[in-house]
């Protein structure tokens, strides 16, 4: 991409190169909202994460003991979660299209329930191209999903003074009941310990629905 | 009914800054050092042109006679640092490039250094951009890029004008593709921590000192 300068005379004109799209959206009053809280409160096939990857429970990687195996249970496609799942799709699209990649589907998707000193360590979703987390309840004051900064590793030269976009080392996103959040699935996170009794979370990854090789443009080639 | 547009965070931006020193009282004299200049070599970064970088040491904008214009980068730096919010710093190292038509700069980045900049006292409209490269891109293996837009873009190019001074950090990748003009002219430089200062006996802070002779 060419950077304009700005038209007629100018001192200084910044830029703001680079940036990763994290994207929010806020489904207040979802009507779905109420029949998720309810399911993911009820639901029997969930399990502690390991305290390595955190605390709270996950309906992602339960044990099925008639299979004797690990099973994650693709939450959007519970019949509860239908209309929900229709949202997120649209607002996929909105994402895809604005950081200009093809379309994705939704693949795997999981709730989490975090109660106080509930938390995820840091983690990415390696296979994935955009990720989500969705609130369907949280508290008051529940912890903030936090996104770590990709462009540490090669400030090793410069000591920040404040901080600022620039210098941040993660940004946080504080949730909200009804709040979607989307992000580039190879985006660093975590969430802090959480401090109130409950903090709800749908999470999902995606893939691209279809790649056509034949028709494909290599982007970086535009002048 | 059409749903509230989402809010878009252009999360961790990386900050290029441009100022327009056109018309600067030392611009020709910069341009007639770096046409008398002896001291030039064949750079293994630099392909058909001139460079003053020997050593690495060269602080060709301590010159006596650039000491102005020392000044009025060195404030553009400090500009850069406060809005970044990053670590005051002090011009160190600085050398010029003269590239020729089909000239270019391979790909690479300032080590060592906190901020980096190039100011163009002379170039023409058909010079070659400086083109930045994007941090991100070893992330994307996955993506299938369709369009490119800031957040999918690899690269960023930066046309170089008369007077004009770009601000980077030092390790951003960047380079100059094949020179399509006869003139373009570029002074470069490193900086370091101003509080390293005392590190580096040579380096100098013009504005509480004055320039040696010679």
């Amino acid at each position: 991409m060419k950077a304009e300068l700005p038209e007629g005379p100018f001192t200084k004109a910044d830029f703001n190169l680079f940036p990763t799209l994290v994207q929010v959206h806020c489904f207040d009053n979802h009507p779905a909202n109420a029949d998720i809280v309810n399911l993911i409160e009820n639901y029997k096939e969930t399990s502690s994460w390991p305290k390595d990857i955190g605390r709270g429970k996950t309906s992602s990687m339960h044990y099925d003991p008639v299979g004797k195996v690990h099973r994650t249970t693709n939450c959007l496609n519970l019949p509860e979660f239908e209309k929900l799942k229709r949202d997120i799709e649209n607002r996929l699209v909105d994402y895809t299209r604005t950081v200009g990649i093809a379309e994705v589907e939704l693949t795997k998707s999981w709730f989490n329930i975090q109660e106080d000193e509930g938390h995820v360590t840091e983690h990415r979703h390696d296979l994935s191209i955009v990720s989500g987390a969705y609130y369907p309840y949280v508290e008051e004051g529940s912890a903030p999903i936090v996104f770590r900064n990709p462009n540490l590793a090669p400030k090793m030269a410069e000591v920040p003074e404040m901080v600022t976009e620039f210098t941040a080392d993660g940004m946080e996103f504080h949730p909200r009941s009804g709040m979607l959040v989307l992000f580039p699935s190879w985006l660093y996170h975590r969430t802090y310990f959480n401090k109130t009794k409950k903090r709800l979370t749908v999470s999902f990854n995606t893939r691209h629905n279809e790649v056509c090789y034949h028709d494909l443009e290599n982007p970086h080639q535009f002048k | 009914m059409r749903p509230p547009k989402p809010r878009n965070f252009d999360a961790f931006p990386t900050l290029i800054s441009q100022f327009d020193l056109k018309g600067h009282d030392c611009e020709q004299t910069v341009i007639d050092m770096m046409e008398d200049w002896v001291e030039t070599s064949d750079h293994a970064l630099v392909h058909g042109g001139q460079s003053s970088y020997i050593t690495g040491d060269e602080m060709f904008l301590n010159d006596k006679r650039l000491i102005n214009l020392w000044k009025t980068i060195q404030s553009c730096c400090d500009t850069y640092t406060e809005e970044t919010g990053i670590d005051y710093t002090l011009i160190s190292t600085s050398w010029f490039n003269r590239l020729e038509k089909y000239g270019s700069v391979d790909t690479h980045r300032h080590e060592r250094s906190v901020i980096s900049g190039a100011y163009y006292p002379k170039c023409d409209n058909e010079s070659a951009p400086l083109k930045f490269e994007s941090p991100l891109q070893s992330y994307a293996m996955n993506m299938n890029f369709i369009k490119q837009t800031r957040f999918s873009t690899y690269t960023e190019v930066f046309v170089p004008a008369d007077g004009l001074l770009i601000l980077f950090p030092s390790w951003l990748k960047h380079s100059v593709p094949p020179n399509q003009s006869n003139n373009r002219y570029t002074l470069s430089f490193n900086t370091i921590r101003h509080a390293d200062k005392g590190y580096v006996q040579t380096l100098k802070d013009y504005r509480m000192e004055r320039p040696s002779e010679g």
